[in-house]
């Protein structure tokens, strides 16, 4: 696998060297299945339905190039908090580790929150490494989940009935997390202004944005994708001018089923990017649209 | 005979192509200046030494240059000493404790301020 390595000048001309040197492990399982369950001259009914599971490991990254020793660091962090008051520090959430999946939460963990002394909460940061608290990388972090899917499902249910027909587009993603950071800035009650924050924040009163596991979330979902429900209208006497007529109603993105508390689980969950499983203040919305249709063949 | 006219022959050829070679590797150099050149007058070694520290005052990103951008060289000498304290306003500018963090010495080894303006320096100006 190529990864570019940073190396020492001299021996390398340059600092950095892309080298085939590390190896990383993909396997996975896809069942796709197609049945039509009911088939008679007045009703129809077709399922389609494929999941697929996927795991990953990173297995190594370094080794020697031409006599020298070369590697890549133990903790590379692939996306981070962003944002006001979120700029650099400890704000890495997702990490590229050396035998862990690539792109997996590595957080300090919380016990839950605690009072801060004056009225309000903090995160109550875990000492587990035992010799105090310490949020650097290799001290009281944990590997706390990934955040690229182990499973997808997508299906297609289609269903008529004489004239009428209905079509259900049902994609799913399980297995990941996702890190609420919209949540960890907006729960925050020691922002300016104080106003700007979640209708649950001033009761809660938390005064913290340290990015520990607490906003650390399932990111399992089922969404419909689209919803169509169509008439072919009945052409009696007008068959002579029109040869088809179909009314449609469409609907996409009507539901979304999840545990997720912020806005929508969909978000980059499975490209390498600095934002990968992060939900932090920058997802747009996905919007529900309702889409009438006449089709007329003449 | 014929021994000797070949191995005399081969160093004639030998000793021509050596003499032909000379000129061609002889620097004439058009877009810069010489090593021997760059210090010989004070207006070039004022020009080659100091003058072009003022290249590498600034930079471009976070953490470069020698006076330092944001979170720079000068940020790391004085935030970390009672010189200057940067105080947080409501959450922001908390950064993840990164100020805090240079005012109370607990920085660590995998600080991204301190590792890119290491990597800055050792490319720029090393």
């Amino acid at each position: 696998m190529l990864y570019m390595y940073n190396v020492s000048v001299p021996p390398f001309t340059y600092n950095t060297l892309v080298a085939n040197i590390g190896s990383m492990r993909n396997c996975g399982l896809e069942v796709a299945v197609g049945v039509t369950l009911l088939k008679t001259e007045d009703m129809e009914l077709n399922i389609n339905a494929n999941i697929s599971f996927q795991r990953n490991k990173l297995l190594s990254l370094g080794g020697t190039y031409n006599g020298e020793h070369i590697g890549a660091s133990e903790y590379k962090s692939m996306a981070s908090l962003d944002g006001a008051g979120f700029h650099g520090g400890y704000n890495h959430i997702v990490y590229q580790i050396v035998g862990q999946p690539l792109g997996v939460f590595y957080l300090p963990h919380s016990n839950g929150l605690s009072s801060d002394g004056y009225g309000g909460y903090k995160y109550d940061v875990a000492d587990l490494s035992g010799n105090g608290v310490s949020l650097e990388d290799g001290e009281d972090r944990y590997i706390a989940g990934q955040a690229v899917p182990k499973a997808v499902v997508g299906s297609n249910i289609s269903f008529r009935y004489k004239a009428f027909d209905l079509s259900i587009q049902i994609n799913g993603a399980f297995g990941h997390k996702i890190y609420n950071g919209t949540a960890l800035t907006y729960m925050n009650m020691h922002i300016f202004p104080d106003y700007n924050v979640m209708a649950d924040a001033p009761q809660t009163n938390i005064k913290d944005q340290t990015a520990t596991d607490y906003w650390l979330e399932r990111g399992d979902y089922i969404n419909f994708d689209y919803v169509t429900a169509g008439w072919n209208i009945p052409l009696r006497g007008i068959k002579k001018y029109i040869q088809t007529l179909r009314l449609t109603v469409t609907v996409t993105n009507l539901a979304t089923i999840t545990g997720y508390s912020g806005i929508t689980p969909m978000i980059s969950s499975s490209t390498v990017s600095n934002t990968l499983g992060l939900d932090d203040k920058r997802n747009y919305p996905l919007a529900r649209t309702y889409t009438l249709g006449l089709n007329i063949n003449f | 005979m014929k021994k000797d006219r070949i191995i005399h022959g081969l160093l004639a050829v030998c000793c021509l192509s050596l003499f032909s070679c000379s000129g061609f590797l002889k620097e004439d150099v058009r877009d810069g200046i010489e090593g021997e050149g760059a210090y010989r007058t004070l207006s070039d070694l004022y020009l080659n030494s100091v003058a072009s520290l003022y290249n590498h005052v600034g930079g471009y990103a976070d953490s470069q240059g020698l006076q330092g951008t944001g979170r720079g060289i000068y940020d790391l000498n004085t935030f970390t000493t009672d010189e200057a304290i940067m105080p947080t306003r409501g959450g922001d500018w908390y950064d993840g404790g990164f100020w805090q963090g240079l005012y109370l010495h607990q920085w660590g080894v995998n600080n991204d301020a301190i590792v890119l303006w290491f990597i800055s320096y050792w490319q720029n100006w090393h």
